[in-house]
């Protein structure tokens, strides 16, 4: 899969996350780091994070989940990407 | 004395039957085992068979008349010149409004079933029998009728209850929902629940958070769960708090299981950290997190939806400034989180518990101590 492809899908699911509450993703960086954007809570996060996993196949350790790793949407598909092989 | 016949439930989908004959007119003598008239759903026609030997005192319905599960239909008496007692109501129309002052709810016909008792001998002073006015007539008996308590017919599963008169449909509960029902009951049934809360500043808090959460790269604000381990660590130092009673016994636990209601989607999930107090707060947010990952992937195991002896629950992610919570089965305390009000960080910070085991003074401490981070205690 492609980065560009996989930061479409994370964008989608963060611009559904931050509908649910009430706001707008729309303008949202790549290097914007998700949770000091105020868009979606720690529930959302939570959610965010539980859609990654199972949306690109893998399981996370408890550990694995820093602001390092998935911290912005560029991040998150570049650990997509590393944990793949890719 | 006079014995009530009650309307049978045919089929559990009707609440209505249709009288389609009465067999036996007023002043007959029966015996137990003879029909005395019959009853029509959509689906059947069965007979109405009197329960014991007597005389026909009554008789409060007519034939085609269509008439309400468990309204009494007639008065069987020991003898022929029995008072039957008076209804409320005269309407005419009715059968369930005419003898409404002697019709029992569900729940107390259930508890006559289980303790034999008719309806004549209990003392009520509202409009209709409840389970309240058993249990006390129970309870100034010596407590027990038929050989069982109240508070063990007293479940869920011990009654039946009369389906509602408008349209709808039957389904089974899922296991969430299931354990939700079986929370709720135990709160009702067993503690004797009590609430209180305490205002405060959450500023040091959410400061104490977000320190956390930089000195660690979390995602996720820790705010909640590092409250949580607070409140483990308070149990940990004063066990009174991490206790149940069981059967006049209070039980101290050995560990603290601290429960986390976790909201997914419909669904509500009392999360569980089993032996927190083993762990730092470090361990205590990952386990909490990886339990709530599950929650949210509905992969929950076994032992992480179980056995919790002390409670924490927040409802600030909808802006809630104040909830009560249902007590968790088996414990005496769940502390209640709620949104700061608006423009400031002023919240309160309440909590249910058992005022069996618990007084005011013990969880205001409690309160109290968790309302700063442990640092700046």
């Amino acid at each position: 899969m492609e980065k560009s492809e996989i930061k479409t899908k994370i964008r989608g699911k963060l611009a559904e996350l931050a509908g649910e509450i009430g706001n707008d993703a729309s303008q949202i960086q790549d290097d914007d780091i998700i949770p000091a954007t105020g868009l979606v809570d720690s529930a959302g996060i939570l959610g965010l994070v539980v859609w990654y996993e199972n949306a690109f196949d893998m399981s996370l350790k408890q550990e694995e989940i820093n602001i390092d790793n998935l911290g912005s949407i560029e991040s998150m598909a570049e650990y997509v990407l590393k944990r793949k092989g890719g | 004395m006079p014995h009530p016949v009650y309307v049978p439930c045919v089929n559990i989908n009707d609440d209505i039957v249709l009288i389609v004959d009465v067999t036996v007119s007023a002043g007959d003598t029966v015996k137990a085992g003879d029909m005395i008239a019959e009853v029509e759903t959509d689906k059947a026609v069965i007979p109405v068979e009197a329960e014991q030997d007597g005389y026909v005192l009554k008789i409060l319905c007519d034939v085609e008349e269509r008439v309400k599960v468990g309204a009494v239909m007639m008065w069987i008496g020991d003898s022929p010149d029995e008072q039957v007692p008076e209804p409320a109501s005269k309407n005419p129309d009715e059968v369930s409004s005419r003898t409404n002052s002697q019709l029992p709810t569900a729940k107390a016909r259930a508890l006559l079933d289980k303790h034999k008792l008719d309806v004549v001998q209990i003392p009520h002073q509202g409009e209709r029998l409840t389970a309240r006015d058993i249990e006390a007539f129970i309870a100034g008996q010596g407590g027990t009728a038929g050989g069982v308590t109240a508070a063990q017919v007293d479940s869920p599963q011990s009654f039946e209850e009369q389906l509602p008169g408008t349209p709808g449909s039957l389904r089974s509960l899922s296991a969430e929902e299931q354990g939700m029902v079986s929370t709720v009951i135990w709160h009702r049934d067993h503690a004797v629940a009590a609430y209180l809360e305490m205002a405060y500043d959450q500023q040091a808090w959410n400061d104490y958070a977000a320190a956390f959460a930089e000195r660690h790269k979390f995602m996720l604000s820790p705010l909640l769960p590092l409250m949580a381990y607070r409140l483990v660590k308070l149990a940990r130092d004063r066990p009174g708090i991490n206790t149940t009673l069981v059967n006049g016994q209070k039980y101290l636990y050995d560990q603290v299981n601290l429960g986390f209601t976790v909201q997914v989607g419909e669904t509500l999930y009392l999360t569980v950290v089993q032996q927190a107090d083993a762990m730092d707060d470090r361990q205590f947010i990952d386990a909490l997190g990886e339990v709530q990952r599950h929650a949210m992937a509905k992969k929950l195991r076994p032992e992480e939806s179980k056995d919790a002896t002390l409670g924490f629950s927040s409802m600030a992610r909808w802006n809630v400034s104040r909830h009560v919570p249902v007590l968790a089965p088996y414990t005496a305390l769940m502390v209640a989180h709620s949104a700061p009000q608006k423009g400031g960080q002023s919240a309160v910070l309440g909590a249910s518990y058992d005022h069996r085991i618990l007084s005011g003074h013990d969880v205001a401490n409690v309160l109290q101590a968790l309302t700063q981070p442990p640092e700046v205690q």
